[in-house]
């Protein structure tokens, strides 16, 4: 079975740091990748299809030296394999343009300020993995322990995901 | 059981999956040749293909190299090449047939490999013969035996071990028909109800209706929950009654702290009470259908408003059970609980129709015994009636849980094919029952399904062992005082009281992923459940039952 | 006089004569008339034909201050009048037949007011001072009728010039209005262009508050996780670090983590994944701490991984999570320290008085605060020793982020940018150059208008008028700023300031 990834792309270690703690929750569920460039980020992205893995979501800072963060969810936007990857944007530092290419190029899901409240990164994270195991997942069962519990079990009764035997 | 949790870590010492699935398809497929390559004496050619067929589906039923169902649909394809009279092995074939000669007066010869022991075969039809006991005065290389009932005329089987000997192929349509059989025809109407209930929210209407008058005190509310799932879960999927019922409980269960015990109770009760609240009627749960058809077979009918009247009073019992017993393990530490109980009933066009077909429908099943019209024939209502006021779409219709329908009739079909082959009734014979008496009876059978059906799908633990009972009745084997339906009920309802681990049912897998209960907790409710509900059971099918009966 | 009079002609003059009886008679003075009948005289009047004078187009009739002996009557064609003064030939009045040229100069012994110019071929009487006397005696009826004409003339320029007069009063009043509204519109203009300037600024300041915020947004995230972290983690881990035998252990962690390094993230994760296959029981968050632990440090917690230990296990990864958490702060605090020095050099208010500073200090921390934009652009400074400045040095800061700004977005951000300084005999110079586009020959000149942009409306920031706020800065210093090509393409931009000599 595939496993679902978290990717983080931040050019500063420190900060990568606190980013992955803050979503060490979900990490049993679905494994973390943290890269420190645009660069990096492909090869892990291009890693993960290689192993027939998903990756589900990408928090990306803006800012970085090289390629931008919003270049790279547009890239990834335009790649089959991540078209459907979440994508988020965390940064201290995004003019208008960038946002608004952000949101209409790479379908930005959602934007963080830095810095950021730790339990609404993590919310913001469980919402979006929600969306994404509903939408592209068939066995919900596995996420429910750390997603949004409330909004699997209403899938599992609309769709009737599986049934008594 | 369709759950592959995987956790991490604990998955990678475990054995890989093709492992399983390559020792689960092994081990079959030796179970379907045993059989063929071995004799078994008193079991009939037929018996043996049978029982290839039996061992191979319990087995893939146990280890699921393929899904349940398909199981299902390949054990309804052997049937149909190998036991049917259109199939290869059958197709043609006749009664090979040789007449007795007399010697004296009713004293007759005949070829020896025309008698069984002390039995010879009369050719009745074709395909069918029938077995007579004789008394054999002398044998060597032709039996000179004593009978009044035979003529010179009588035609005898030649060869005792033919493959019609015993059997009689039935058309492949029988098989088929199983699919089409009034308890899936039934099932397929609860389907269609509860798939119009789901669409149009009628489930947690009604559950915020009902739940109000429990009040807002813990134990009242858990109370109120589980009478609500099983209500729902008596007339709809186990399963979806569960995931929805889920969405009432998580929001109670977060206003409690991460360790009160009391979390784990709100997020438990709800897969017990879906679990026995599927024993309430006849289209609970799948299980229910193999006993009713089985008992169809044996031309027992079972109104499903006497099923209720039989089911329901256990039902209330192990609920309430279910309920003291948690009590006691995770007592509620918070007074009182917030809820939030909003009740929008839709009122378009469609909602109104379906809750008119709804209620009909209902009503119609409760009260067959007064009218006489077949619940069977009252499901045809919504099926007809759902999708002719397209209160169903055709995706609707496509997401039914077809594959429920297969792993149901693959299970009757098997049962078919147990009993007119002899192999039921063989396997039966072969342990001595009649030291045991009726009680002790039941109570190996309950335990049995109880114990298998933790571990297997419960249709599938009722399909491997309502046959063996109903067997058991017919051919006299429990001896007096057997009594089909009861037994049948039992083991029923042995099945539908599994609720020991996270794999038992897709209900307990779905409370499990919540996250707020542990595999140790769900095993200790499991085990009361599961010793003190056999129990009860038993108890009613000693004293309660037999009066309704 | 060999002179053949015709009939004709003698019949004309009569009737001239009579013409001119009858007006003189009469009084009145009409213009046409008399000429029309002088024109009639003049063939048959000896007189009349010695006083003839003809002129071409464009030759001088009379030429302004000039002494003048004759008045001319214009019989045929246009002159015009035309008056010099302040630089400039005004012509002021043209002159047609029946007006008089060089009336004021002939009568007063003046020179003449104006230059008379013909315009087209003209005919004129030039009566001179004798002949007048002449006519006055020997044609007085024309003589008065010239008199008449004389003064008809002159009325109408006493007329012309009273109206004059009242024009002028009245453009003079339109022109003070119009003045009035000029001023207003300067004044306007004025204030217009300080809402500029300080928008200018602000934009500046825009700019480098958003940079700023991104270089503070990251280490103080990274403080306040961290802080955070501890927070929960470090009472418990006090009591549980009782429980362990030996206690040199936790420092030796604590330690450890505090001088942890995070590498290279790609070899990390091969680390990682070795360490995921060695010891599948763990869980991610824990091979992630293993991996980033020394060999050293990963031989003593070895031991302790098997399940005997969990506890233990867990209080040293906790107890190296601290110590790098308490590294992480003590970066993030150091880089917030730095950052909020430089701001605060880089803003330095400038008082009311110069001070004398090394203007090199101001462009480093300059580059500091820009860091962020910056980020793709190569920075190569060669800052030379030079002496210091007079100088307000939170204006002269202004200037030099100006120049780099506007190099960086010529360079669309990426580039490299030159930075050196030096001096000569009395002055230090800094240039500052980009590998961009360059500055086209044909604006170099406007670049430091505060007009001029090259920017789009919208997208950009700023105004435009950077430049030209630098200019005036500069020059309020006394220096100059002067922008040409750099060798190998770019612009380059040279500011010259005076250096200090010792006396305030």
């Amino acid at each position: 079975m595939s496993d679902i990834y978290i990717l983080c792309v931040e050019d500063e270690p420190e900060v990568l740091d606190v980013v992955v703690r803050d979503l060490a929750d979900l990490e049993d569920v679905f494994p973390i990748e943290m890269a420190v460039s645009a660069e990096e980020a492909r090869e892990i992205i291009q890693e993960m299809k290689e192993r027939g893995d998903k990756l589900g979501l990408a928090i990306c800072d803006h800012v970085m030296p090289g390629e931008k963060g919003v270049e790279l969810l547009i890239d990834m936007q335009n790649d089959e394999f991540t078209r459907r990857t979440r994508k988020l944007l965390l940064t201290g530092q995004a003019g208008l343009e960038d946002t608004v290419e952000a949101l209409n190029k790479a379908k930005l899901n959602r934007y963080i300020a830095k810095p950021w409240d730790p339990a609404e990164l993590l919310q913001i994270a469980i919402d979006e993995l929600t969306t994404f195991v509903i939408e592209h997942e068939k066995d919900l069962l596995r996420y429910m322990g750390v997603l949004d519990i409330k909004r699997i079990q209403e899938v599992i009764r609309e769709k009737g995901s599986f049934s008594d035997s | 059981m369709p759950t592959n949790r995987r956790r991490r870590g604990k998955s990678k010492s475990a054995f890989p999956k093709w492992t399983k699935t390559a020792v689960g398809l092994g081990l079959g497929i030796i179970g379907f040749c045993i059989p063929l390559l071995f004799t078994f004496t008193g079991l009939s050619f037929a018996g043996h293909l049978a029982l290839g067929i039996f061992l191979m589906a319990a087995v893939f039923w146990m280890f699921e190299p393929i899904p349940i169902y398909s199981t299902s649909m390949l054990v309804i394809f052997l049937q149909i090449v190998l036991l049917s009279t259109q199939g290869p092995l059958f197709q043609g074939s006749q009664l090979p047939e040789t007449f007795a000669e007399p010697v004296g007066e009713q004293t007759w010869s005949l070829p020896a490999e025309a008698v069984d022991g002390d039995q010879i075969f009369l050719k009745k039809s074709p395909t069918r013969s029938e077995e007579l006991s004789i008394e054999v005065i002398e044998r060597n290389d032709q039996v000179i035996f004593f009978s009044t009932e035979i003529t010179a005329e009588t035609p005898v089987v030649a060869q005792y071990k033919h493959k019609l000997v015993q059997y009689e192929p039935v058309s492949y349509t029988r098989f088929f028909n199983t699919l089409a059989s009034p308890i899936i025809i039934l099932f397929l109407g609860g389907f269609m109800l509860a798939a119009g209930a789901v669409k149009y929210n009628l489930d947690k209407n009604l559950t915020n209706v009902l739940l109000k008058p429990f009040g807002t005190k813990p134990m009242f509310i858990v109370l109120g929950l589980m009478l609500v799932t099983a209500v729902l879960s008596a007339f709809m999927s186990n399963t979806a009654t569960t995931a929805m019922m889920m969405t009432v409980a998580i929001p109670i269960a977060m206003q409690v702290a991460k360790e009160d015990k009391f979390r784990i109770m709100l997020a438990l009760c709800i897969p017990i009470a879906a679990n026995i609240g599927g024993m309430a009627t006849p289209i609970g749960t799948p299980p229910n259908a193999i006993v009713i058809s089985a008992l169809n077979q044996q031309g027992l009918g079972i109104a499903f408003g006497s099923w209720m009247a039989l089911m329901v009073p256990l039902a209330l019992l192990l609920l309430l059970l279910a309920w003291g017993t948690m009590r006691v393990i995770f007592p509620p530490t918070v007074d009182s609980f917030k809820l939030a109980l909003k009740s929008s009933f839709d009122k378009s066009y469609k909602a109104i129709m379906l809750y008119a077909i709804f209620g009909l429908t209902v009503l119609l099943w409760v009260t067959e015994a007064q009218h006489g019209i077949p619940s069977g024939m009252i499901a045809f209502l919504p099926i007809a009636g759902l999708t002719v006021t397209s209160v169903l779409s055709k995706d609707d219709v496509r997401s039914l849980p077809w594959e429920v329908l297969w792993l149901v009739a693959g299970g009757i079909a098997l049962g078919i094919s147990m009993e007119n082959t002899g192999l039921a009734i063989w396997l039966v014979s072969s342990i001595s029952w009649e030291m045991l008496p009726q009680f002790m009876l039941l109570l190996v059978f309950g335990f049995v399904a109880l114990m298998l059906s933790n571990f297997l799908s419960n249709t599938v633990t009722a399909t491997l062992l309502i046959p063996l009972a109903i067997s058991m009745g017919t051919a006299g084997i429990g001896g007096e005082g057997f009594n089909l339906i009861i037994t049948s009920l039992l083991i029923g309802s042995a099945c539908n009281m599994a609720m020991l681990l996270p794999i038992s049912t897709p209900p307990n897998a779905i409370a499990m992923s919540t996250g707020f209960i542990k595999t140790a907790d769900m095993v200790k409710v499991g085990i009361v459940i599961g010793i003190f509900g056999l129990l009860t059971a038993l108890t009613m099918a000693l004293i309660y039952w037999p009066f309704l009966i | 006089m060999a002179m053949t009079l015709n009939q004709a002609d003698i019949d004309r003059a009569k009737r001239a004569r009579n013409i001119i009886k009858a007006s003189s008679s009469a009084n009145t003075y009409d213009k046409s008339t008399v000429i029309k009948a002088i024109k009639d005289l003049l063939p048959s009047s000896k007189l009349l034909s010695q006083l003839k004078r003809e002129f071409e187009a464009g030759e001088i009739i009379l030429a302004e201050n000039q002494q003048n002996h004759h008045l001319f009557i214009i019989v045929e064609g246009t002159v015009s009048q035309m008056k010099s003064g302040a630089g400039l030939n005004t012509a002021i009045d043209y002159q047609g037949a029946g007006d008089f040229i060089g009336l004021l100069s002939f009568q007063t012994g003046q020179t003449a007011f104006t230059t008379a110019k013909a315009t087209t071929p003209v005919t004129t009487l030039a009566i001179d001072h004798k002949n007048f006397e002449l006519f006055h005696t020997r044609y007085p009826e024309i003589s008065k009728v010239i008199q008449g004409l004389i003064f008809s003339n002159l009325s109408d320029r006493y007329r012309r010039v009273v109206t004059l007069h009242v024009e002028v009063a009245l453009l003079s009043k339109q022109l003070e209005q119009e003045r009035n509204q000029l001023q207003n519109a300067i004044q306007a203009l004025e204030k217009t262009r300080n809402a500029l300037i300080s928008q200018e600024k602000m934009a500046t300041l825009g700019e480098l508050t958003a940079g700023l915020a991104h270089e503070i947004n990251n280490p103080a995230s990274a403080l306040f996780r961290s802080v955070d972290y501890l927070i929960n983690s470090l009472p418990g881990l006090a009591e549980r670090a009782a429980a362990l035998p030996d206690n040199g252990l936790v420092r030796f962690f604590f330690e450890e983590g505090f001088k942890r390094r995070l590498d290279n993230s790609k070899l990390n994760r091969e680390k990682q994944k070795k360490l995921a296959d060695e010891y599948p029981e763990l869980k991610r968050s824990v091979i992630r701490l293993l991996s980033e632990m020394s060999p050293a440090a990963f031989d003593k917690i070895k031991p302790f991984i098997t399940s005997k230990h969990q506890e233990h296990f867990h209080l040293l990864l906790d107890v190296f999570q601290s110590g790098s958490f308490l590294e992480s702060i003590k970066l993030s605090t150091a880089r917030i320290e730095y950052l909020v020095k430089s701001l605060k050099s880089y803003s330095r208010q400038s008082g009311s008085e110069p001070e004398v500073a090394d203007i090199r200090t101001g462009i480093k921390e300059t580059l500091q605060i820009l860091g962020s934009r910056l980020q793709d652009v190569q920075v190569e400074t060669k800052l030379t020793e030079i002496p210091p400045v007079l100088c307000f040095i939170g204006e002269l800061n202004q200037v030099w982020t100006n120049i780099i700004i506007n190099a960086c977005e010529a360079m669309n951000d990426k580039g490299k940018l030159f930075i050196s300084c030096g001096k000569d005999e009395k002055n230090v110079w800094v240039r500052i150059s980009d590998t961009g586009p360059g500055v086209p020959d044909l604006i170099k000149n406007r670049i430091f208008d505060s007009s001029f942009t090259t920017k789009t409306a919208g997208g950009d920031f700023g105004l435009g008028i950077g430049l030209a706020i630098s200019k005036g800065v500069v020059e309020k210093h006394n220096g100059t700023v002067k922008v040409s090509d750099r060798e190998g393409g770019g612009a380059e931009f040279l500011i010259t300031l005076p250096a200090h000599t010792g006396k305030k």
